[in-house]
């Protein structure tokens, strides 16, 4: 379970606010029903919306805070220490002295390793993608003859495109679902696992799962793989 | 009284970097105690994955769990002079068996032999502490198929990928229990032993080496870490590779003469289908939908 975050409370409040679209509002309550923490928190927010909903609007009087203030306790004055005050810096100097030493182990001892075995696929600092790319955030039907008349380009937030919980899902292309007797899905699936194979090797749960479902014969295609 | 032994503890403390790197110092000592409590052990335990593979031979009775389906299947994976035996049988639904042996995989039910990939291994896993789109740390430890286990948690950082949870045996570092979590933190597939048997090889064998997999250059945008890996090419189709290091997704461009558009999951595995009536799309893989519709969207565009 992912802690709630600040996007996720904000796409809440839409939820309850009902500013969210269809797709969205569709898609949010697909994640309510899979994530209890957040199912936990739009409870909350509906609950004290509602209490604060039927509360009259009322403003507090003036001065109020001043009062409030007056009747705080004042800090606790400290009795005169001074050897607590040398313990704390000798404490802080052995702190800083023993993670001295030992971050500057640690870093000498991890660099070998790491310089040794390269990061597999993300070795590449890859740039970071540059959200407005994604111009239209569905997936361009442009030739399909029934989808719907494409609506006005609109550039995407940098946040709403970074973030999953902000895409809006492809209606259309959720239209239909693919059947599992499909012999396509079936070679598809079967390729893919094919060349993954090949490409990254293979481990217990893919071999289990290519004898657990019906697969399709490989082909022998060319493949151009980027093994180093 | 106590003001010249504090500043005295100070000026020792101040000193200890220096000292610290003789080996037989108590300040030496004390250091590489504390090191040993603060050390990465999340990696120790990844590094020791494949070697364990290797260097032992197992057989249990393994079941995988994805979505609503099930399957029992019989595991014997053996070691001899550096050859690597695996053989996998369903034990529920109709019988299959899958042998894995002299560098080729045949599977009984398919009547085809495919060329394997070399040892069979969790090298995605091993990897994985180097991987800037996941995190890795050390869970708590249980018990599986009657052995204690060690648990390790490698948590996506963002919502495009999927979460794993690997428990390994703690003698040997075998992954006797793999629990796939998606974006919601669901489980999506589960592969665990209820029985094993582990024996170590007699001699070293050398561990599976981990793949290292150069990224080509993409035609189409590159999603969130997703780099192109692998290009299958046919007059047919073209089949990209897509990784982040864990998990792939394959995106299929081919010509076609129908209009379709189709969604599927089944169970961890989601795809899509965007069919024009000129060129078909596909995109497969282990990974959220929305990570699919992404790498669907940079093809199109």
């Amino acid at each position: 379970m992912k802690p709630i975050t600040e996007s996720d409370l904000e796409q809440l409040s839409a939820y309850l606010d009902g500013e969210l679209s269809d797709s969205e509002r569709r898609f949010f309550q697909k994640r309510l029903c899979a994530d209890p923490a957040l199912r936990e928190a739009c409870e909350r927010a509906w609950l004290a919306s509602s209490v604060l909903k039927a509360q009259p609007f009322q403003l507090m009087p003036a001065g109020s805070a001043e009062q409030i203030c007056a009747h705080c306790p004042g800090e606790p004055q400290s009795e005169r220490q001074p050897w607590r005050w040398v313990a704390s810096v000798a404490a802080l100097a052995l702190v800083l002295g023993v993670g001295y030493q030992l971050s500057r182990d640690e870093v000498s001892q991890l660099n070998a390793p790491q310089q040794a075995r390269q990061m597999p696929v993300p070795a590449v600092p890859e740039p970071v993608q540059s959200a407005p790319v994604i111009v239209s955030q569905t997936p361009k039907p442009k030739a399909v003859a029934s989808a719907p008349a494409q609506a006005p380009e609109a550039v995407t937030p940098v946040a709403a495109a970074d973030d999953p919980t902000q895409f809006v899902l492809n209606d259309a292309v959720r239209s239909k679902t693919w059947p599992k007797s499909n012999q396509d899905i079936e070679g598809y699936l079967a390729r893919h696992n094919q060349i993954s194979y090949a490409a990254a090797g293979s481990d217990l749960i893919t071999y289990a799962q290519s004898i657990s479902e019906p697969t399709s014969a490989p082909d022998n295609r060319k493949t151009e793989q980027g093994e180093k | 009284m106590m003001r010249p032994l504090v500043i005295a503890l100070a000026l020792l403390t101040l000193s200890g970097p220096t000292r610290a790197n003789a080996p037989d110092s108590w300040i030496g000592s004390g250091a590489k105690w504390v090191k040993q409590l603060w050390r990465n052990d999340a990696q120790q335990w990844l590094d020791r994955i494949n070697p364990a593979v290797s260097n032992h031979n197992y057989s249990g009775v393994l079941v995988l769990a994805q979505g609503k389906t099930i399957e029992t299947l019989s595991v014997e994976h053996t070691m001899s002079n550096g050859q690597e035996t695996l053989i996998l049988k369903t034990l529920s639904g109709s019988p299959r068996e899958l042998i894995k042996r002299g560098g080729k995989v045949r599977i009984d039910a398919l009547r085809a032999n495919n060329v394997a990939s070399g040892q069979t291994s969790f090298s995605q896993f091993a990897n994985a502490i180097d991987n800037k789109w996941y995190s890795v740390k050390l869970g708590e430890k249980a018990r599986v198929a009657g052995r204690s286990v060690q648990l390790v948690d490698i948590e996506a950082k963002d919502d495009w990928r999927y979460s794993y949870h690997l428990w390994l045996d703690e003698e040997t570092a075998l992954p006797l229990k793999v629990v796939t979590l998606d974006e919601h933190g669901t489980a999506i597939e589960q592969m665990v032993f209820t029985q094993i048997k582990i024996t170590p090889v007699a001699g070293r064998e050398k561990a599976a080496k981990v793949r290292e997999l150069k990224p080509l250059d993409n035609p189409f945008n590159t999603v969130k870490g997703y780099q192109l890996v692998a290009r299958q090419s046919s007059p047919a189709s073209t089949h990209y590779l897509y990784s982040d290091g864990l998990t792939s997704v394959s995106l299929y461009v081919e010509p076609s003469r129908q209009k379709e558009k189709a969604q599927m999951q089944r169970d961890p595995v989601n795809g899509l289908i965007l069919d024009n009536g000129k060129t078909r799309h596909v995109v497969l893989g282990k990974a959220p939908i929305a990570t699919l519709e992404r790498i669907l969207d940079a093809s199109l565009n």
